[in-house]
């Protein structure tokens, strides 16, 4: 299992998305369902991105403060 | 010599750590003969990790049972005889597959654990290592690759380096450190070793001492890529020579016994150094080594990237060292051999390493060189590369990392290849490319960084696609590279890659680096040549 680190842009937006999957492709399938159950339905997502997985285990986890995708100003 | 493990009662320290208060590190080496008469699946899983101690990791996917193995060559510095062993070794075991890292090193990779005991045993026997090439512990020493024989060191720190690595090799009392700790030691003074991203760097220095100059290194501390980032800075003191061990052994013992140990990702002397301040620093480490002197005259002069292409004289007179491009770094098991012969019949058999992943054949005599480079194999290995497949580093990638996300080490090549096919530069663009955040292609110190990612589009299709970074270096204390907006496809890359270097060509002054045209024109001006080129293109993926 990893835990993965998304960043989904959506209107505009930049959102982080933190999922735990088995692979990629799982995981890329979980950030659909965790944003529709966010939002209550499916988005209208413009992209999504992975920047990083790492093992699951105590001890491992991720900061999320400043955005990796640059939007236009 | 025991030592208290100060940390042992702290109950927030994390569970590596408390396994590693259990179980040093270094004891996998008694398991392993067990593990390999009976097989991958007698290793719980839960000791896989520890064969990083020994070297070795998993590669991906880990239930597989195919381990990559790191062999440390201390200041990159290879016998004929290590040479050898460790070419039949890649041959016998590692598929062929032989590659040079960016901190000197050797790697293998599709071993078995049945294989290992014989592994060790051969590299043993021509006096190479694997113990603490991975792990927390102190690793691989980088330093000159041409120590001993570069005719602008300041001395010959071999024999200091192989001191330092060699008291730390086995060593029980510095096994457990907080994280990962990479040192480098030299005296050249383009700074070869690259060391402002090592957590420990001893740098060449002089300083007038009883009314005589003299030789030394000034130490820079708490340097370190991955995803975060920092260069290491400069202590006020100044090391003579004989006094490297002790210091040391007194810095790693700083970062065994205050590195902080909770939080496993602020684990590395980076984060204890930047909380400290170089005067602190200096402050606790003289505690241990008792009085220093001041900082004296630095002698770096600039930063050469790691790379010695062509023929140099030695400082020997006669001989000459000749350095080559190994593309990506990869070398086929039987072109190791051919090139240990060569270094042979025509040097003394030494092979050095360099941490641009590229090689340096030395002590050639001077009319020998011409026949050498007649030599068949040197159409590839070539003292004279294209400019972009000669500056170009990658990670490993997802071909055996289980952490990458994209491919990178044939992606990198190809690109690179291409580049030069299309277009000629009259300065060098050193590119690195990355799997994912941590870095081990070095891509924050690189003219062009190429970080990847895995994404998924309106068009829900998942594409491999890079995020591009520009105008990393290390001179002049170092700066990493800035991002640019947006992110482009993987099978686009190449085409993206020609149009912004064919803007930088058609832009520049003669001779202008770069790192100086970024300064000149700015980022902004990059940005909008990027996003013009996507427009362009219309293969930006964002």
């Amino acid at each position: 299992m990893y835990l993965y680190r998304f960043e989904v842009i959506l209107k505009s937006e930049v959102i982080p998305v933190v999922i735990a999957a088995s692979t990629d492709e799982q995981a890329f399938q979980l950030v659909d369902i965790e944003l529709e159950k966010y939002f209550l339905k499916q988005p209208e997502v413009d992209e999504i991105s992975l920047y990083e997985k790492k093992r699951i285990r105590t001890g491992n986890g991720f900061v999320l403060y400043e955005r990796e995708t640059i939007l236009n100003p | 010599m025991a030592y208290e493990k100060t940390w042992a009662e702290n109950s927030k320290i994390n569970k590596t750590e408390q396994k590693k208060l259990v179980k040093d590190g270094l004891k996998i080496f008694e398991d392993i003969p067990h593990y390999a008469k009976n097989g991958f699946s007698s290793i719980p899983k839960e000791e896989w990790d520890s064969f990083k101690w020994a070297g070795l990791y998993l590669q991906r996917p880990k239930e597989d049972g195919y381990f990559m193995m790191r062999v440390n060559v201390p200041s990159g510095i290879l016998s004929y005889e290590q040479v050898k062993a460790l070419a039949h070794i890649c041959k016998d075991y590692g598929r062929n597959v032989f590659d040079i890292t960016t901190r000197q090193a050797i790697q293998f990779h599709w071993l078995t654990i049945d294989q290992i005991p014989d592994i060790f045993n051969r590299l043993e026997s021509v006096g190479l290592s694997s113990a603490g090439a991975c792990g927390d512990i102190t690793r691989n020493i980088m330093g000159n690759p041409i120590a001993g024989i570069d005719p602008h060191e300041l001395f010959d720190t071999t024999e200091i380096v192989k001191e330092v690595y060699e008291f730390f090799q086995h060593n029980e009392d510095f096994s457990n450190l907080p994280r990962k700790y990479k040192m480098s030691i030299s005296s050249n003074v383009n700074n070869s070793a690259h060391a402002e991203i090592n957590c420990v760097a001893f740098t060449p220095a002089y300083k007038v001492i009883d009314e005589k100059e003299v030789p030394g290194f000034h130490i820079k501390i708490g340097g370190g890529l991955s995803s975060r980032p920092f260069l290491a800075q400069p202590l006020d003191v100044f090391i003579e020579p004989e006094q490297v061990k002790d210091v040391s052994i007194a810095i790693t013992t700083i970062f065994r016994d205050y590195g902080y140990r909770e939080k496993r990702h602020l684990a590395r002397l980076k984060f204890l150094m930047a909380d400290w301040g170089p005067d602190k620093f200096k402050e606790k480490l003289l505690e241990y080594t008792g009085p220093l002197h001041s900082k004296g005259k630095d002698a770096l002069k600039t930063w050469n990237g790691g790379y010695f292409y062509g023929v140099h004289p030695q400082k020997q007179e006669g001989l000459s060292y000749i350095g080559f491009n190994v593309p990506v770094g990869r070398l086929h098991a039987d072109e190791v051999l051919e090139l240990a012969n060569i270094a042979k019949k025509y040097g003394n058999g030494e092979i050095r390493t360099v941490n641009s992943q590229n090689l340096i054949i030395p002590n050639v005599k001077h009319e020998n060189v011409e026949l050498l480079l007649k030599e068949s194999i040197f159409k590839r290995i070539t003292t004279q590369p294209l400019s972009f497949i000669g500056h170009s580093v990658s990670c490993t990638g997802i071909e055996y990392c289980n952490l990458a996300l994209v491919e990178t080490k044939e992606r990198m090549r190809r690109i690179a290849e291409n580049l030069d096919q299309k277009i000629t530069l009259d300065v060098p663009v050193r590119i690195h490319m990355v799997g994912c955040p941590n870095s081990c292609g070095q891509r924050q110190i690189a003219d062009i960084g190429l970080q990847g990612v895995l994404l998924k589009t309106k068009e829900k299709k998942m594409v491999q696609a890079f995020e591009i970074y520009v105008g990393g270096t290390l001179d002049d204390g170092g700066k990493f590279n800035e991002k640019l907006k947006g992110k482009f496809h993987a099978d686009s890359l190449d085409e993206v890659l020609l149009r912004f270097l064919t803007i930088f060509k058609e832009t520049k002054l003669p001779s202008e680096s770069f790192f100086d045209y970024i300064d000149r024109v700015g980022l902004e001006h990059l940005q909008i040549e990027l996003d013009r080129i996507a427009e362009e293109l219309e293969e930006k993926v964002s």
